[in-house]
């Protein structure tokens, strides 16, 4: 009886708003703005564990990413987010969508845009972080041996293609529960003739489709809680679940918890990812271990951080990480996207992790621009070619925003 | 006295949650191909080219197969100097990929344990050819040819 009156209540308010929209360009509001980032990586243990672009390589020097975005407020009920950005990738469109809000409680967001997961997707921009790279569950590129670990769990952003239902519900003053639900495009590797893992490749090239018709779906559940102006805790469930090879035969589930407590201005962020993800086992040659009988067709790739920050000053803040991954399951010999041509052997195990130490300062001369400088301490669980299970790195960069 | 069965159940329920959870993200594996003899080859210090001989492939090295094992001509006895006149390209792929290499040295093992050796056409024989050739399209390529080419000469089955 509840839920058809709640139902008739939300479709009472679609059909009010509907009825109630202005004319087109009443009232509109605009908002420009933008960010970059430019960076420079130094890894000391150059040029062994090192080198020039490409798959099982770090990057090392400047990197740069920007982006400039405009929103629109075309009416009381209707928005429109359109975002550009350039990065390692060139440029890529981040964001084209719009939104229809009906109520607070009932929003549908249709377009391209990164799906709700997560804590830190909210903050993958440049400006919105004191380090200078991302948490290594969402690393998109920046990480050592990234090649070997295909990136982190989930690398944000990862703008797709779909449809969002989502909204936010206040429980009076002190706390409030936010949803969301999902059908995108989703990840995808077409081109290797055995599909072992995810080619994120293929999601920056200007080949937007992909010959995996079903969609991937996904939500996320989030309740914050409000004491006053000086504290509050978020603490929020998601998950997805899709195919990513033309066949629709090779699953992915990735499933998160996300915790974040902020007294005064103290930060403390953790967070967990675990993605289980199925690949072709039909050319076994292609592995460093042989497939066993049973439960030998999958992976399952872990990522945590746990991350305090602490301003020391009105323009100083420190910030302490500590992040990781582990892997476990059988390794392929053959890069993502390398069309199985060049076998050779992982340096990886059946069971790989790393763990990194961050402490980064971001010291900020004007309220928009902020120097980042951070030095990170990593730990694999397997010899690169020099027998080398340590490295260390250092970031230098600057972030203006607009 | 109903309180605590409901608790029970939940507990049950919970308990078998955990163990179908950790399951369903415990994968399994086989017997390491590095088992039968393989390691990666160190990278060259000069050539600065990641983990890998291969400029930005990143992996470890390719294999490199030893010197019986590539396509000289005096290989060794008949099936090996057929299959190198004739199935170079297959037989390097084969030495080049880690569970052929392996697949290899189980086969030369089950063809040992047959009645003559594998040098007569058997059942037992037969049996090692398909599990060879049921590793993978390397193994089944490497077949293919030997049945064209060197069939009398190894005795392919």
């Amino acid at each position: 009886m509840r839920v058809r009156v709640l139902l008739w209540v939300v479709l009472a308010s679609a059909v009010a708003a509907l009825l109630s929209r202005r004319a087109a360009n009443a009232d509109e509001e605009r908002t420009f703005a933008g960010s970059a980032q430019l960076d420079y990586h130094l890894v000391a243990s150059e040029p062994a564990a090192v080198a020039a672009p490409g798959p099982g390589t770090t990057f090392e020097g400047f990197t740069l990413e920007t982006a400039v975005k405009t929103a629109v407020d075309i009416s009381e009920h209707l928005s429109a987010n359109v975002k550009v950005c350039f990065g390692c990738h060139g440029f890529e469109l981040d964001m084209a969508y719009f939104d229809f809000r009906v109520v607070d409680e009932l929003n549908l967001r249709f377009g391209r845009f990164s799906p709700s997961f997560g804590a830190f997707n909210l903050r993958h921009d440049p400006a919105n972080h004191m380090t200078s790279d991302k948490p290594l569950p969402y690393d998109m590129g920046r990480m050592l041996r990234k090649g070997d670990w295909n990136n982190g769990v989930l690398p944000s952003p990862f703008p797709t293609n779909g449809v969002e239902v989502n909204g936010t519900h206040w429980i009076g003053n002190v706390a409030q529960l936010d949803y969301a639900a999902y059908a995108v495009m989703g990840f995808k590797n077409d081109t290797d003739p055995n599909p072992t893992d995810f080619n994120f490749q293929e999601s920056h090239l200007p080949y937007y489709l992909t010959s995996d018709p079903r969609p991937e779906s996904g939500s996320r559940l989030a309740l914050t809680v409000k004491t006053g102006g000086a504290a509050d805790m978020t603490l929020g469930a998601s998950g997805l679940f899709g195919t990513y090879d033309p066949e629709n035969r090779l699953t992915y589930a990735i499933v998160g918890g996300d915790y974040t407590l902020r007294i005064q201005h103290t930060a403390l962020r953790m967070e967990y990812l675990v993605r289980r993800q199925e690949f072709d086992t039909s050319n076994p040659d292609i592995f460093k271990y042989a497939i066993a009988p049973a439960g030998g067709d999958f992976f399952a790739k872990h990522g945590a951080y746990v991350e305090v920050e602490q301003p020391f000053t009105e323009a100083l803040d420190v910030l302490g990480r500590i992040d990781g991954m582990y892997r476990v399951g059988n390794v392929s010999n053959v890069p993502v996207g390398s069309g199985n041509e060049t076998p050779e052997l992982s340096p990886m195990t059946y069971r790989s992790s790393v763990v990194r130490e961050t402490l980064a300062l971001a010291y900020s001369f004007e309220r928009n621009f902020r120097l980042k400088g951070s030095v990170e301490l990593w730990e694999f669980s397997y010899a690169d070619a020099d027998g080398r299970e340590t490295e260390l790195s250092f970031h230098l960069g600057a972030v203006g925003s607009f | 006295m109903r309180r605590p069965q409901v608790a029970r159940s939940l507990e049950l329920a919970l308990a078998l949650l955990c163990v179908a959870g950790c399951a369903a993200i415990d994968p399994e594996v086989g017997p390491s191909q590095e088992s039968c003899g393989i390691s990666p080859t160190p990278a060259s210090p000069a050539s600065n080219a990641g983990y890998g001989a291969t400029p930005s492939s990143g992996y470890g090295a390719p294999l490199q197969p030893s010197p019986s094992q590539r396509c000289t001509p005096d290989a060794g006895d008949p099936c090996d100097d057929c299959e190198s006149r004739y199935c170079c390209m297959t037989r390097l792929a084969c030495y080049t990929d880690p569970v052929c290499t392996c697949a290899d040295q189980a086969m030369d093992t089950c063809l040992a344990a047959t009645d003559e050796g594998g040098a007569v056409p058997s059942s037992q024989a037969a049996r090692c050819w398909s599990a060879f050739s049921a590793f993978g399209t390397v193994e089944q390529a490497r077949v293919a040819c030997e049945r064209t080419w060197c069939a009398v000469a190894c005795t392919v089955q």
